[in-house]
């Protein structure tokens, strides 16, 4: 599903964010990035979606070569790879329920087609009850939940989040990990790019650890080891 | 599809224009006043070619016949005439029209009439009545008058054209002046209206950062992120090329018989007229340059800010 052959990726003044990772993802995995801050974890994710484009190696992504991807197919890519972040992204001046049909709408979804997959993505997410509400009227957890809903209103192949969990307290961190859960068990594959160790240490998944910029160690049934 | 998008894009254009609406409007305002001041240099050059027109239309040259020419050599010299390229007509007044004519004017003239009656014979001569295809060619036409095969036939003529020709020659200095400073003053504006479209443009994308960011996280093509901005624009020069068409229209219209009674007086020249002929044209025109003016600004901004 998502392989790295080789990547490195250099920024400017000498920083090299990775250096000659290689690592397979296969479909329907739920794999945790983990690592210190700065050691290339969001570079990682950024590669994933390309926001960034490596110096070395190759990124495929199923069967697509996304390593040199045309910027104007880059839409393509981001519709099959539902993306969170720990800063959530939602717009305060819409409610929940228009931020997830933004996605929709932004993408030439029809409005009956917004109005029949909107709900459902709520459903899922639990808050069919509150998707008529604005963002500052909800909790934090409630908010990661919206931004989850959104990923995933395109049906994605591959869910990416990049620290979901960094701006909630253990209790919605946990409910949005158990959701994180949910969704993987309904064949979707969950890409978890974190730093919190009681997380990555409960869940009993492969862990991938990342420390300045190399891949030091890939488990199938991991735990936080930095 | 395409429909959904244009529609959906227009709304988020619309909303761009209504969340930073003074410096819409202020952008509205800067491009009317672009479009004004260039409608207002093509109305100063139609009004100075028309006056121009109308004054060249009124020169001509009157040669006087000498009283014995024959017929033949009558003939023969009209035929000179109208054979010299640059002489637009020829009229010939034979002496019995010239009487005619001249009964005519003073009708209301007992004196004359009485005088006129008195007289056995015809002293007015004929004559012919020059017209050049352009006011600059009078020279060279009288210079032909004066070789000496013609300059025997001819007794007198009425060369007042060197009057014409200099008021002429002032009025296309002034014209022409005029044209150029509004050419200046244009520019400065165009240039303005350039910046400060570009300007609002990236003020939006910066206001709209988050969204865009958002836009670009969920799979919009870049051309749908860029297209609300270049509506945007395009809604500046609609709006504002309206507001000018307007304006200019309305001034027309009030300054129309002041203009008349100053360059057209006794012509046939129709002020309204001119401006209805023209309306469409000019309509097209001003919207096409606001247009090409806000596209051209708008897709700057949006290539230097908008990085999708």
């Amino acid at each position: 599903m998502i392989t790295f052959e080789r990547v490195s990726k250099f920024y400017p003044h000498g920083v090299n964010a990775l250096k000659d990772v290689s690592v397979s993802i296969e479909a329907g995995e739920f794999v945790s990035i983990v690592g210190q801050s700065g050691t290339g974890k969001t570079t990682f994710a950024k590669l994933i979606i390309a926001e960034e484009h490596v110096s070395e190696g190759r990124v495929i992504i199923g069967d697509w070569d996304i390593t040199n991807i045309p910027m104007a197919d880059v839409p393509l890519l981001r519709r099959q790879i539902g993306v969170v972040f720990q800063d959530f992204k939602l717009l305060p001046q819409k409610t929940l329920f228009e931020n997830v049909a933004f996605a929709l709408e932004v993408s030439g979804a029809l409005p009956s087609k917004i109005q029949q997959i909107v709900p459902q993505v709520f459903k899922i997410v639990g808050l069919e009850q509150k998707m008529h509400r604005f963002p500052r009227e909800v909790s934090g957890g409630e908010q990661q939940r919206t931004v989850i809903a959104r990923a995933l209103v395109h049906r994605p192949k591959i869910l990416l989040a990049d620290e979901p969990t960094g701006n909630l307290d253990a209790i919605n961190a946990n409910e949005i990990i158990e959701l994180l859960l949910k969704i993987n068990s309904f064949g979707t594959t969950v890409v978890l790019v974190t730093h919190n160790r009681e997380i990555v240490n409960s869940l009993r998944k492969r862990v991938i650890t990342l420390d300045r910029g190399h891949l030091v160690s890939d488990q199938a049934t991991g735990k936080y080891r930095l | 599809m395409i429909l959904l998008q244009t529609t959906r894009a227009f709304r988020f254009a619309l909303q761009n224009f209504r969340r930073n609406l003074w410096l819409s409007i202020m952008t509205i305002i800067i491009v009317a006043v672009a479009v004004f001041s260039v409608s207002l240099v093509a109305a100063i050059n139609v009004l100075g070619h028309r006056a121009l027109a109308t004054v060249e239309q009124r020169v001509d040259v009157t040669l006087e016949l000498v009283p014995d020419i024959s017929d033949a050599d009558t003939t023969a010299f009209i035929e000179r005439l109208q054979e010299q390229p640059l002489v637009a007509s020829v009229v010939y007044q034979s002496k019995v029209d010239a009487l005619e004519t001249f009964k005519q004017n003073h009708a209301g003239d007992p004196n004359i009439q009485n005088l006129l009656a008195e007289l056995t014979d015809n002293p007015l001569p004929a004559s012919v009545t020059l017209k050049a295809k352009n006011i600059a060619n009078y020279d060279s036409i009288l210079a032909f008058v004066d070789l000496d095969e013609n300059a025997k036939l001819v007794a007198d003529s009425k060369r007042d054209f060197k009057d014409s020709q200099l008021v002429i020659e002032k009025l296309t200095t002034l014209t022409n002046r005029v044209r150029d400073i509004g050419l200046l003053v244009s520019s400065v504006f165009a240039f303005l209206s350039l910046i400060v479209v570009f300007n609002t443009i990236r003020i939006a994308i910066y206001t709209h950062r988050e969204e865009i960011g958002i836009m670009r996280l969920v799979g919009a093509s870049n051309a749908f992120i860029r297209s609300p901005f270049i509506i945007e624009s395009i809604l500046y020069s609609i709006i504002g090329a309206g507001i000018a068409i307007t304006v200019i229209v309305l001034i027309w219209q009030s300054a129309a018989p002041a203009l008349h009674a100053f360059f057209f007086k006794d012509t046939t020249v129709n002020l309204g007229t001119v401006l209805q002929q023209n309306l469409w044209s000019i309509v097209g025109w001003q919207f096409l340059g606001a247009l090409l003016l806000s596209t051209l600004s708008s897709t700057i901004a949006t290539r230097r800010y908008l990085k999708v």
